[in-house]
């Protein structure tokens, strides 16, 4: 029997379930990001991460629940502090205080649209702007109530949502827009201390944010993989499947074991 | 109430009621299916495209009109499209904002109900040719449209193909109004309508100043166009473009 140990994120009212990390899951993670800067090639990685992490319907997220997935995994894998260096000074931010400010419950915005009332919570997609108005709206419906029917969109399969899009009639978009980001505005971290920065729900920001938080540096990863082949003979299977934090674990164990070992016999 | 996918499907569908429409051209009303969330992001969508939008647009609506309408769109010209869009974008809004002032299209459509309008089709002489126009059907129009965004649609804005979509917009705009050609001299008689692309070369093919009249006539179908996107006793007009439906 093989149980998958999963852990779970509370966010609002909802239970996600993910995995760890693994060396290799980290090591490629690591590698996807060495060289991206692009925000649509950072979108892709971060989706890649969450679906791969999520046991179950990652896709299907919206911004604020990955946000915090991202934020969680990052405290899973590497640790709670995120370590900055500005201006020669090096500053540490609790991943806790960031995920106080987002992991809030959302607040549904209900839209009287003919005789049907529209509620509308949170797009999926990281960073939103005003080039993709439609696409934000249409991705933030969670449920259509008319006096003959309620349709809930979580419980849809994506190509029942399209189904019923192509259905249901057209949406002042800019006017629903225009509430779904002044009901979001607040929800933002500043780091006073560099510059009163801040990350945003919708724009840039917790991209380049994450890009940063979860790219560890490449050599000191590949020389953790050399020790722990070397002196613990881990093989591929082992690095696959053996979360990240664990492997950091086993080797510095090892380490202060072969300290000790090194240290003369003080009898 | 029920919850089940299907049920509720055809919940909406038998609900998702249609509008009635005057028609200019035929004088009488239609009835319109309204515009669904998925037709209103493909309008949207159809201003990605910035040297085409226009192609684009025209394409997008035709298809819209296409599924929408009780007829084909050989039965309606592009005055009546004008009609249609504003119809179409009242069941989402019934505002319009033009230059810090509120208006309501429901007037507008009224007001255009009242409307005559009609080109009638004419022969127009050149010095060589005799030339059949008339204002256009939907599905003709479309037709022409779709052959230019076939042949630019992957152009890049620094392509070679694309210096020359300024001269080709010209030559189908003249294309779309002329049914048949006569060479004055020969009384030969070439349907334009048959073969689209040998219609186009053609067209290219005769000296400009053979169309001064053409260019006159079709000017005046535009104006009558505007028209119909007049805000009622005001000289504002409403500009039929993608952002039009995003409200």
């Amino acid at each position: 029997m093989k149980l998958d140990f999963t852990y779970d994120i509370q966010v609002g009212e909802r239970i996600i379930k993910v995995k760890e990390l693994s060396f290799t899951d980290v090591k490629n993670l690591c590698k996807s990001l060495m060289f991206r800067s692009d925000l649509n090639e950072l979108k892709d990685v971060f989706n890649k991460l969450i679906s791969g992490v999520c046991v179950e319907n990652g896709e299907q997220l919206n911004i604020l629940e990955k946000i915090v997935v991202l934020l969680n995994l990052r405290g899973l894998t590497f640790g709670k502090d995120i370590n900055i260096s500005y201006n020669r000074h090096n500053i540490t931010i609790q991943n806790d205080a960031i995920l106080a400010a987002f992991n809030k419950p959302i607040n549904v915005i209900e839209f009287m649209h003919g005789d049907a009332i529209i509620e509308f919570g949170l797009p999926h997609n990281f960073v939103i702007n005003q080039n993709n108005i439609a696409n934000t709206v249409y991705e933030s419906i969670i449920s259509i109530k008319s006096p003959i029917y309620d349709l809930n969109f979580n419980k849809l399969t994506e190509k029942e949502k399209e189904t019923i899009i192509n259905e249901l009639p057209g949406l002042p978009f800019n006017e629903i827009y225009r509430l779904i980001c002044a009901q979001y505005e607040n929800y933002k971290f500043t780091v006073s201390i560099i510059d009163n920065t801040s990350l945003f729900l919708f724009d840039e920001s917790f991209l380049i944010f994450f890009k940063y938080i979860f790219d560890a540096n490449y050599q000191d990863v590949l020389d953790l993989e050399f020790a722990l082949r070397r002196f613990l003979h881990f093989n591929i299977v082992d690095l696959d499947h053996t979360p990240f934090p664990e492997c950091r674990i086993m080797f510095i164990k090892f380490d202060k074991e072969s300290q000790q070992k090194k240290e003369p016999n003080v009898e | 109430m029920s919850n089940n996918f299907n049920d509720i499907l055809a919940d909406i569908k038998k609900i998702k009621t249609g509008v009635q429409v005057w028609v200019p051209s035929k004088k009488e009303n239609v009835e319109l299916k309204v515009l669904t969330l998925a037709q209103q992001k493909a309008i949207i969508e159809s201003s990605a495209d910035i040297n085409l939008s226009v192609l684009f647009f025209n394409s997008t609506i035709s298809k819209i009109l296409e599924q929408n309408l009780p007829d084909k769109l050989t039965s309606y010209n592009t005055i009546d499209r004008v009609q249609f869009a504003i119809a179409l974008r009242r069941q989402i809004k019934n505002e319009i904002s033009i230059d810090g002032g509120n208006y309501l299209l429901e007037q507008v459509l009224a007001e255009n109900k009242l409307r005559e309008s009609y080109i009638a089709p004419k022969v127009i002489e050149s010095t060589n040719y005799k030339f059949s126009v008339r204002v256009p059907n939907l599905e003709y129009d479309n037709r022409v449209n779709n052959l230019l965004l076939k042949r630019y649609k992957d152009e890049s804005i620094r392509g070679n193909k694309l210096k020359s979509l300024i001269s080709d917009l010209f030559v189908s705009e003249l294309f779309k109004f002329i049914e048949k050609i006569e060479v004055q001299s020969s009384n030969n008689v070439l349907d334009l309508t048959a073969n689209i692309t040998q219609g186009l070369e053609l067209i290219e093919s005769i000296d400009s100043k053979e169309f001064v009249d053409i260019v006159t006539y079709i000017n005046n179908v535009r104006a009558e166009e505007k028209k119909y996107t007049q805000i009622p006793n005001k000289d504002l007009y409403i500009d039929i473009v993608p952002d039009f439906f995003v409200v």
